[in-house]
């Protein structure tokens, strides 16, 4: 097998002279909104992966990189399709020092696997997300989950990548250096891109000690207010907290530090979820109830991510609750209001109502200084609204786009406008 | 006429006058006894721009940028000009658009923690004005009375307390923008995380290459409830190196965790009486805060740490007096270097935590050879090493034998795992270290990001890069004549 295929066959063939077996057809597991490929290509090493973007490149073919497939459902119907580029092979851990707090895997490498090596040094990567899913696939979604209120965004804990070009250079980004400044920071134009500028094959991360002491109280509340007002005054309070999230009239407090500052923080909390019924979870519970959250997108048809100013978060629990009740739709809705990031998972209705819903509270969201993305809608869902809405850089970003993927190999079609 | 290497083009004086039109009459300056104040930044770097302009407005701002480019000019993009890698300098002449004028903080909104300032706003001024809320801007670069958010921005700006709270990038949530081409356009937001690719995070730590910030949002953090300061004392380097990996390894993120060594503490103690024993090896400043219990607990945890590495004596400072006093010898050790030497080059290489230990060892054997002391004073918890040479300029050779050890410390940060700069940037100076880390298609990549930008080559041209149209001589031909006439300040 080698590493460039000759310019003068078709992709198929091209592809298989470059990764042999490793190539299959597409098939309807590798389907992105209904649009299926004609082939799946899951190659073993950086160099395979480079050769097999670069032949497609060249061959006008529109590839789509695979992690786990876990956030297919985010981004516009893709307007081209022929190759799923499968990461999951490229897992390998390629160095991980402890006691520097860093660590450098291939992009496949599930998150889950990522985790146990790092809790044989009781250390953990701060960037929620299923275990299944790959660490490539997490970056370039870049959305963070609600250990963003303690840790900060996902991107800020990639140091350094390599990221596969369509031109089949291989590029560094970062260092692995906690600090670096070397070059403009390429990272942070990776993370969140949804490989539309390259493929990020591997990573450099910080990582975070696991906090001495944790543990999750759960309390209800007669109204979402009054969660949303109990999230409002623990995390004014400044106690030790990894999040705090509001899931419709039921607060979440996962409290995490020095056992004695988790202590404390506990018997503060108990004012606040005062007359309600509080649960504790520890351990692997508290871990169940907190990884079940990524789970609810299974039971609705439409999920919208809302990005506000803290202060915003109560108008716009309010905002979307209004708007699904005025088009005749359900929401429930998870908010972790410190971060001023909603998340509203519709069911029950159709997608006219659900298209309706979206632009009113993107409206809402973006008057109020925020955005409002869609993460999970069927096609016919998709087919009426777009699922990022504006940005004032659109013409910016579209000359990134025109730099780095001229032909549109990468993703065609799903990102901001219609990237 | 001056250090440049060959000014772009005349500055015709049909020029001088759009310019005028542009900002108003009284803020543009052309007459070489005017512009010669903006010759140089902290660096030793020095050329002569052909016209300063102060604009107050982002529109004005895009007007200056757009008549320098249709006149050829090039553009250079300034602050407080306190930057350490020459990114302020005119190095082809040209318009420098100084935006200390832009100055005001228009927006502190404490509920949620963020502040909209102008670019010119002076970092500490901007913690100043959030403390009656309660908040305050965390990346304190020992610059703070002076530099500007916009430099910060431009530099992706560190200092003592980035270590757990990060460095400028981490704080920046949106900007207006004026692009190399003087478009006016908005990157990112008020929430951090907007639809479409992160081009904040792109600019932030351009270097003034990708265009101006004219508004910066940013985010502001709460007071900690406690914070707990300590003098950690050891008899040698090696002892200090090998306790800042001790405690990171042991999982401890302190907010801040400074080293400095005898050779700062000797200038030091001369300079103020601030309690450092003049007889240490080396001290580390490390400052914990958070919960009242975390705090005493962290504390006592490092102390631990500490101790078994072989600290003489470990302090631990409560009060508010007690801990500025500590932090007034960090604070001060630069400029208390001037006791040590008439000249002192300072370097920015980052290492691996756990490769601190050998990477300054390796250095002091440098200063050895070259006969330089090199006093270090730096972010020992990030591994941002800033190796200060000692020396003289007016004995001859000195200065390009100063850059030689420079070169050779860069080396050594590249070889062990590590960059040439975690906070002041390539600018002119570093430019050709940068091969040491890229390749020729990263290059190619970054020329994409400069592209899609609208950058070019007349917009702050001779920086970060290794190769630049007209670049080739600036720097290294010329230093010696430039450090004859720079003066000591010009060596921070
Ligand atoms: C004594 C001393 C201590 C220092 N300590 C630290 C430290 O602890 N940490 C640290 O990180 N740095 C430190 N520095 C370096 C320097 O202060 C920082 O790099 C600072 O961010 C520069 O700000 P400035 O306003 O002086 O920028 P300038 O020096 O004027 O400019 C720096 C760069 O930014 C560009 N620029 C300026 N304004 C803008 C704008 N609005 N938009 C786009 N580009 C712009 C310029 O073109 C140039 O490339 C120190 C410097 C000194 C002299």
């Amino acid at each position: 097998m080698s590493t460039t295929a000759p310019s003068d066959i078709g992709l198929e063939e091209a592809l298989r002279s470059v990764i042999g077996d490793g190539l299959t057809s597409g098939g309807d597991e590798h389907a992105v909104d209904g649009v299926v490929p004609s082939l799946a290509a899951s190659p073993a090493s950086v160099d395979a992966l480079s050769a097999i973007l670069r032949a497609s490149s060249e061959r006008n073919a529109a590839v789509i990189p695979w992690g786990a497939g876990f956030h297919m459902s985010l981004g516009n119907v893709p307007t081209r399709y022929d190759v799923a580029l499968k990461t999951t092979k490229l897992n390998r851990l390629v160095e991980y020092e402890p006691a520097d707090l860093t660590v450098t895997v291939e992009a496949g490498m599930t998150l889950g696997r990522l985790s146990q090596h790092l809790l044989e040094h009781r250390q953990f990567l701060p960037i929620d997300g299923p275990d299944e899913a790959t660490i490539g696939g997490l970056l370039a979604v870049g959305l963070g989950g609600p250990s963003q209120q303690a840790y900060g965004f996902p991107r800020d804990w990639l140091l350094g990548c390599k990221i596969a070009l369509v031109d089949g250079t291989v590029v560094r980004a970062g260092g692995r250096v906690v600090k670096n400044v070397a070059g403009y920071d390429m990272t942070r134009m990776a993370v969140g891109s949804l490989g539309t500028l390259g493929v990020i094959v591997e990573a450099t991360l910080k990582v975070a000690p696991v906090p001495a002491a944790q543990e999750t109280h759960l309390a209800a509340y007669a109204e979402a207010s009054d969660a949303l007002e109990a999230a409002r005054t623990a995390t004014r309070a400044g106690l030790a907290l990894r999040a705090v999230a509001v899931l419709e009239k039921q607060g979440a407090f996962w409290l995490a530090g020095s056992s004695t500052a988790v202590e404390r923080s506990r018997e503060e909390l108990r004012d606040l979820t005062g007359d309600t019924e509080a649960r504790r979870l520890d351990g692997q519970a508290a871990d169940r109830w907190w990884a079940s959250l990524d789970r609810l997108d299974a039971t609705s048809d439409v999920t919208v991510r809302v990005s506000v100013p803290p202060s915003e978060v109560a108008a716009m629990l309010l905002a979307l609750a209004a708007s699904t009740e005025s088009a005749g739709t359900s929401v429930k809705r998870v908010a972790v209001p410190a971060v001023g990031v909603i998340i509203g998972r519709l069911t029950g209705g159709a997608a006219d109502s659900y298209a309706d819903v979206i632009e009113w509270v993107r409206r809402d969201a973006v008057s109020r200084g925020g955005s409002l993305i869609v993460t999970k809608a069927s096609q016919d869902v998709k087919d009426r609204v777009d699922v990022w809405g504006d940005s004032p850089a659109l013409p910016l970003m579209r000359s990134l786009k025109q730099e780095f993927d001229p032909n549109a190999t990468l993703n065609p079609g799903r990102f901001v406008g219609g990237i | 006429m001056n250090a440049n290497a060959s000014p772009a083009k005349a500055l015709e004086k049909s020029v001088v006058r759009q310019l005028e039109r542009a900002v108003g009459k009284d803020s543009v300056l052309w007459r070489p006894e005017e512009v010669l104040a903006f010759e140089y930044d902290g660096t030793i770097e020095r050329a002569m721009p052909q016209a300063v302009a102060f604009p107050n407005t982002a529109h004005q701002v895009a007007e200056v940028v757009r008549i320098a480019l249709d006149a050829g000019l090039p553009v250079v993009p300034r602050g407080a000009g306190t930057g350490l890698s020459g990114g302020a300098v005119a190095a082809l002449g040209g318009v420098v658009v100084a935006l200390t004028r832009m100055k005001r903080i228009l927006e502190i909104d404490a509920e949620n923690q963020l502040a909209v300032v102008e670019p010119g706003v002076v970092n500490l001024e901007l913690s100043k004005a959030a403390e009656p809320h309660g908040l305050y801007y965390a990346p304190d670069p020992s610059s703070q009375r002076v530099c500007t958010l916009g430099g910060n921005v431009a530099e992706n700006a560190g200092g003592p307390h980035c270590l757990a709270y990060g460095v400028t990038t981490n704080h920046v949530l949106g900007l207006e923008v004026v692009t190399p081409t003087g478009d006016i356009v908005e990157l990112g937001g008020r929430t951090g995380q907007t639809p479409g690719y992160d081009l904040r995070g792109l600019f932030v730590g351009s270097e003034g290459t990708l265009g101006i910030a004219t508004k910066i949002v940013l985010r502001l953090l709460p007071r900690s409830e406690a914070t707990r300061t300590l003098l950690a004392i050891f008899d040698t380097v090696d002892e200090a190196s090998e306790a800042v990996s001790a405690i990171i390894g042991h999982g401890i993120v302190p907010s801040a965790l400074e080293m400095i060594d005898h050779h700062v503490i000797k200038a030091v103690v001369q300079a103020m009486d601030v309690g450092y024993p003049d007889d240490a090896g080396a001290v580390l400043l490390i400052e914990v805060d958070g919960l009242r219990e975390a705090v005493i607990e962290e504390a006592i945890e490092i102390k631990e740490v500490c101790a078994a590495e072989g600290a003489r004596e470990v302090r631990v400072a409560e009060e508010a007096a007690e801990r500025e006093r500590l932090w007034a010898g960090r604070k001060g050790s630069i400029s208390a270097l001037g006791r040590l030497a008439p000249n002192y080059y300072v370097l920015d290489g980052v290492v691996p935590r756990t490769k601190l230990p050998d990477v300054l060892r390796e250095v002091y054997k440098l200063g050895e050879q070259y006969g330089f002391p090199i006093a270090n004073v730096f972010h020992a918890g990030d591994g941002n090493l800033h190796p200060n040479v000692l020396f003289d300029e007016r004995i001859p050779g000195e200065t390009a034998r100063v850059l030689e050890v420079g070169a050779k410390i860069m080396r050594l940060c590249v070889d062990a795992g590590g960059t040439i700069t975690g906070e002041h940037g390539v600018g002119l100076e570093k430019r050709s270290f940068m091969e040491w880390i890229f390749s020729e298609a990263d290059f190619a990549a970054m020329a994409n990001v400069k592209a899609a930008f609208g950058g070019n080559d007349l917009y702050n041209p001779c920086k970060i890069f290794p190769t630049g149209k007209g670049c080739g001589e600036v720097t290294q031909t010329k230093i010696e004549h430039v450090m004859k006439q720079a003066g000591p300040d010009a060596y921070i």
